[in-house]
C-alpha cells in the first residue's frame, strides 16, 4: 500500500507547482506514522531528511524523490521477485532523471552510470528469467540450483550496489552529482540494492563463498582507493563501497540480521556525514580536502556532526557501526582468515576517516561557517540518533 | 562516577562559558566523581567489590556491567587525580580552554570506564573510546611542527592494538560463548590468542618492538595532556594486561615476557640518556618504566606492577606539568636552552625534585615501594637481577642529567610562573609523598581483587 500511495504523491506534486516540497514532506512524514518495517521506516526518513536540506528543489525533483522512495519501500515489501524487480527499477529510474544536469561531466557521469545500470537490470531478468524456467515459481521461496542464475543476480546487483569490480560508476557520480542527491543514492538506492539482494540470496542453495570472496576484494580494493582520494565526495563514495562489502559479506555469511544493521546504521551515518560535509563544501565552494582545513571548526554542530559521523563510520565505539561490524564479525569469525582480513579493511577505513576528521576539524579557518535552522535542527536530530543507537543498540534491534 | 565528565563534557561543548567557570566545572566534577570513588572503598573493603549491571545487548547476553574492586578504585584514583590536576593546570596553561577540557574530560571517563568494565566488549567500547580525544587533541593542541602525522600515526598505533584486541575477544566469545571476565578461563582457547592480546597491550604501553609512536606522541602533545597520556593512558595497557591476562586467564608469565622487560627497562633508559629535549627524554623513561612494570607482571606480582601503574602515574604526570611550566617559563624544550632553575623558580624545583627522586626511585618517594615490590618478586634469577639493577642505575643517571641541566648552571632569564601552574603540582607532589610514607594504604586496597 504504502509504496503505491508514494508514487499517487508523487504524480500530484508534478501539478502543484507551490510549495510542493512542503506537501511531498507532509505526506512522507505521514507515511512514517504508519506501520512500517525498521529498513522502511529508515528509507522514508532519509528521504525526509533531504528534501529538508535541498536548497530550493525543483518540482520534478521533489516528485522524482518521491518515486524513488516509493520503489525502495516497494522493494522492501514485495512478496515475489517479479514485483521486487520492478519496484527496484522504478526507483531506479527516478535516480536517472534525479542525476540529470546540464552540464558535461554531469552528463558522462550519468551517461557511465545509465550504461552499466542497464546491463546490471538485463543480469537481473535473465537471473529471475532461469530462476523462472527451472522452478516455475517466483516466489521468494523457489530454490534454484543454477549456478548460472546466481552468478547473473550476483553481476546485476553488484552494479547496483557498486561493489567491485562493477564499481565504475560509482566515484564518477558521486562526485559530481548535488548533495541531497548523494544522500539518496548512498543512504537509500544502494542499500535497497543490498536488502533485494539480501531477500533474493536464500533462493539460491550454492554460493555464499563466492560472495564472501567477492566481499573480501571488493571491500580491500575500496578502502585501498579511498586512502589515496583527496576529494572528500569520491573518498566517501568509495567507503560507501567498502561498506556495502561489509553487508554482502554478512549476507554471504548468513547473518541476515547484521546485514540488516548495518544497512540501517551505515545509511543513517552516511547520510549525517554527507550532509555535513556537503555544507561545508557548498560554502567554500570545493570538495578538495587539501582546502578545507578547519573548515568545520568554526561551527560546533557542524564539528560534532562531522566528527560524530565519520567515527561512527570508522566503527569506532560508542558508535553505531561498531555495534554492526561487531555483529558481522561475529558472524565469520569461524574462518580467521575472513575475520582478519575484515578487521584488516577496519584498520585501513579507519585511517582514511581519522584522518579526513583531523583536516576538517582542526586548523585555523579564515571563514566563519553558519547553518540554517532547518540545517542545524537536521544535524543534531541525526547526531542525537547516531549517538543514541550506538549506545543502545537494542532500540534497533529489538526491530529487526 | 562514569558518567559525571561526560556530563561535564556535554555541557561545556554547548555553554558558553567563561575561562574560570570552564576551570571550575570540569575540576568541580572530577573531583565529584573522585567521592563517589571514595565513598566506594569501606563497601569494597568489606564485600570485596561493589557491582551495578544494566543491560546493553541483551540478545547476546551483554550487560554494562560497572564493578569497583580494590584493583580498580585505586586506578581511577589515580586517573582522577591526575586528571583533575592536568586540568586545574591547563587554566593557565591552554589558550582553547573549551575544547580542551571537553577532550579530556571525554579521555578520562573512557579510561574509568575501562577500569570499571567487567565484560570483554565493554572494556574494548571503552578501550576504542579512548584514542578519538586523545587524537584530536594530539592533532589540535599539539606543541610541535608535525602534529598532524604524529596525530595519525598515534592513531593507526592504537587502532592496530586495538583490533587485535577485538579480534582475540571476538574469537574468545565464539569457542566460550561468554563474555564476562569472571567467568572465562584458558580451557579451549587457542594458544594464539593470549599473544595477540598482549600485543595489543604492549602496543599501548610502548613496550620496545611496539614503542616507536610513544615518544612522538608523547613530546607533541601538549604538556597537561603528555601527562595524561604519559601517566594513565600507557598504563591502562598495563592494568588490561593484568586483569585481562593474569585475573581473567590465569597465564603464568613467560620468559619472553621478562625478556621484553628488561630489554624494554634498558632500552627506554639508555634512550632517555641521549636525549636533549626534556620532553622527549620523559617520554622515553616512560618506555623504561612501562618496562618496570611489565617486570612485575613478569614475575606474577600482579600488586607490585599495579602499584608501579599507580605511582608512575602519579610522579609521571607531575613530571610532566613540571616540563610545561618549565616551558612555560623559560620558552625552551631543550636543555641546552635551559639551566639554573633552582634559583629563579625555587617552588617549581622542589615539586620537580620530588618528582625527580620518584622517577629514580628513592625513598621515601612512594615509587621507591612499588620498584621494591617488584624486585621483590622477581625471584634469584641473577642475569636478570643484574639486568634490572644496571636498568635502576641508567634511570639514576638520566633523572640527576634531567636535574642538572635544567635546576643547575648558568641561570636563564624566565617568566614567572603563575599559582595556578604550581598548585596541582604541589598535590600531586603531596600525594607522591604520603603514599610513599603510608603505602600500605594502597597497595593493601589493591590486593583486594575479584
Amino acid at each position: 500500500m504504502i509504496p503505491y500511495l508514494l508514487i499517487l504523491v508523487a504524480g500530484l506534486s508534478c501539478f502543484v507547482r507551490n510549495r510542493t516540497r512542503y506537501l511531498g514532506m507532509i505526506f512522507l512524514f505521514l507515511l512514517v506514522l504508519l506501520r512500517l518495517t525498521l529498513l522502511q521506516f529508515v528509507f522514508v526518513f532519509i528521504g525526509l531528511v533531504t528534501l529538508l536540506i535541498w536548497r530550493d528543489p525543483k518540482p520534478e525533483d521533489v516528485s522524482l524523490t518521491l518515486f524513488l522512495l516509493g520503489g525502495s519501500v516497494g522493494v522492501l515489501s514485495a512478496t515475489d521477485i517479479f514485483t521486487l524487480f520492478i519496484f527496484f527499477e522504478m526507483a531506479l529510474v527516478a535516480s536517472y532523471f534525479l542525476l540529470f544536469e546540464r552540464s558535461r561531466r554531469k552528463i558522462e557521469a550519468l551517461a557511465r552510470y545509465l550504461f552499466l545500470s542497464s546491463i546490471g537490470t538485463s543480469f537481473i531478468i535473465l537471473s529471475i528469467a532461469i530462476v523462472w524456467a527451472e522452478t516455475g515459481s517466483l516466489a521468494f521461496s523457489a530454490l534454484s540450483t543454477s549456478p548460472m542464475a546466481f552468478i547473473f543476480l550476483i553481476a546485476g546487483f553488484g552494479v547496483k550496489m557498486g561493489i567491485v569490480p562493477f564499481h565504475m560508476w560509482v566515484a564518477r557520480v558521486y562526485s559530481t552529482a548535488s548533495i541531497p542527491v548523494v544522500v539518496l543514492f548512498s543512504a537509500v538506492l544502494s542499500k535497497v540494492g543490498a536488502a533485494g539482494f539480501m531477500t533474493l540470496f536464500p533462493i539460491f542453495s550454492s554460493g555464499s563463498m563466492i560472495v564472501v570472496c567477492l566481499a573480501l576484494i571488493s571491500m580491500t580494493v575500496a578502502n585501498v582507493s579511498a586512502l589515496s582520494e583527496r576529494d572528500f565526495k569520491r573518498l566517501l563514495a568509495y567507503s560507501s563501497i567498502a561498506n556495502l562489502s561489509y553487508i554482502m559479506l554478512a549476507v554471504g555469511a548468513g547473518a541476515t540480521r547484521a546485514a540488516t544493521l548495518h544497512i540501517v546504521n551505515h545509511s543513517i551515518s552516511i547520510s549525517c556525514a554527507f550532509i555535513a560535509l556537503g555544507i561545508i563544501a557548498q560554502r567554500f565552494g570545493t570538495s578538495d580536502i587539501r582546502k578545507l582545513r578547519g573548515a568545520a571548526a568554526s561551527n560546533r554542530i557542524l564539528a560534532l556532526a562531522a566528527i560524530v559521523s565519520l567515527f561512527s563510520l570508522a566503527g569506532i565505539p560508542p558508535l553505531p557501526l561498531f555495534v554492526s561490524e561487531l555483529y558481522i564479525l561475529f558472524s565469520v569469525i569461524g574462518s580467521p582468515l575472513i575475520a582478519g582480513t575484515f578487521i584488516f579493511n577496519l584498520l585501513l577505513s579507519g585511517v582514511y576517516y581519522a584522518n579526513l576528521a583531523r583536516v576538517l576539524e582542526i586548523g585555523a579557518s579564515k571563514r566563519k561557517l553558519r547553518l540554517t535552522k532547518t540545517e542545524a535542527a537536521v544535524l543534531i536530530a541525526l547526531v542525537v540518533i547516531i549517538i543514541s543507537t550506538g549506545l543502545l543498540p537494542a532500540l534497533l534491534l529489538s526491530r529487526i | 562516577m562514569l558518567l559525571l565528565p561526560v556530563a561535564a563534557a556535554a555541557l561545556l561543548y554547548f555553554a558558553e562559558f567563561g575561562r574560570r567557570t570552564i576551570s571550575i566545572v570540569s575540576c568541580g566534577f572530577i573531583v565529584l566523581s573522585l567521592t563517589v570513588a571514595v565513598r566506594c572503598v569501606p563497601v569494597v573493603l568489606e564485600s570485596g567489590m561493589v557491582y551495578e549491571s544494566y543491560p546493553w545487548i541483551p540478545e547476546l547476553g551483554f550487560n554494562f556491567d560497572l564493578m569497583v574492586d580494590g584493583l580498580s578504585v585505586s586506578v581511577v584514583f589515580a586517573i582522577l587525580l591526575v586528571s583533575g590536576a592536568a586540568l586545574w593546570f591547563s587554566y593557565s596553561y591552554e589558550e582553547k580552554l573549551r575544547t580542551f577540557s571537553v577532550g579530556v574530560l571525554l579521555f578520562v571517563s573512557a579510561m574509568v570506564g575501562v577500569v570499571l568494565s567487567t565484560n570483554m566488549f565493554q572494556f574494548y567500547f571503552f578501550w576504542e573510546a579512548m584514542i578519538i580525544p586523545a587524537y584530536f587533541i594530539i592533532a589540535g593542541f599539539g606543541e610541535g611542527k608535525y602534529k598532524g602525522m604524529t596525530a595519525v600515526k598515534f592513531f593507526v598505533f592504537m587502532h592496530i592494538g586495538a583490533l587485535l584486541i577485538l579480534f582475540s575477544f571476538v574469537w574468545v566469545y565464539t569457542i566460550k560463548g561468554t563474555a564476562e571476565f569472571m567467568a572465562l578461563d584458558m580451557v579451549g582457547v587457542p594458544a594464539a590468542v593470549p599473544v595477540l592480546i598482549f600485543v595489543g597491550f604492549c602496543i599501548k604501553m610502548g613496550i620496545f618492538p611496539f614503542h616507536n609512536w610513544l615518544p612522538d606522541a608523547h613530546s607533541e602533545a601538549p604538556a597537561p595532556f603528555s601527562a595524561l597520556l604519559s601517566g594513565l593512558m600507557v598504563g591502562m595497557g598495563g592494568y588490561g594486561i593484568i586483569r585481562v591476562l593474569m585475573l581473567t586467564f590465569q597465564l603464568p608469565p613467560t620468559g619472553v615476557v621478562l625478556t621484553m622487560a628488561l630489554f624494554t627497562m634498558l632500552y627506554g633508559g639508555i634512550m632517555a640518556m641521549a636525549q636533549s629535549d626534556i620532553k622527549r627524554l620523559l617520554a622515553y623513561s616512560t618506555i623504561s618504566q612501562m618496562g618496570y612494570v611489565l617486570l612485575g607482571i613478569a614475575s606474577s606480582s600482579a600488586v607490585g606492577a599495579a602499584m608501579h601503574i599507580f605511582t608512575h602515574s602519579l610522579f609521571k604526570s607531575l613530571l610532566f606539568l613540571c616540563a610545561g611550566s618549565v616551558m612555560y617559563s623559560a620558552g625552551a624544550r631543550t636543555m641546552e636552552k635551559i639551566g639554573g632553575l633552582n634559583s629563579r623558580l625555587p617552588k617549581l624545583f622542589v615539586v620537580a625534585l620530588v618528582g625527580i627522586l620518584s622517577l629514580m626511585g628513592l625513598p621515601p618517594m612512594a615509587s621507591f615501594v612499588s620498584e621494591v615490590m617488584i624486585f621483590e618478586a622477581m625471584g634469584a634469577d641473577a642475569v636478570a637481577l643484574l639486568l634490572a639493577i644496571s636498568a635502576g642505575v641508567v634511570t639514576l643517571a638520566y633523572g640527576l642529567v634531567l636535574l642538572r641541566n635544567v635546576f643547575f648552571g648558568k641561570p636563564v632569564r624566565v617568566k614567572k610562573l603563575p599559582l595556578h601552574l604550581w598548585l596541582p603540582q604541589a598535590l600531586l607532589a603531596l600525594v607522591l609523598v604520603a603514599v610513599g610514607l603510608f603505602p600500605d594504604m594502597i597497595s593493601y586496597l589493591m590486593g583486594v581483587m575479584a
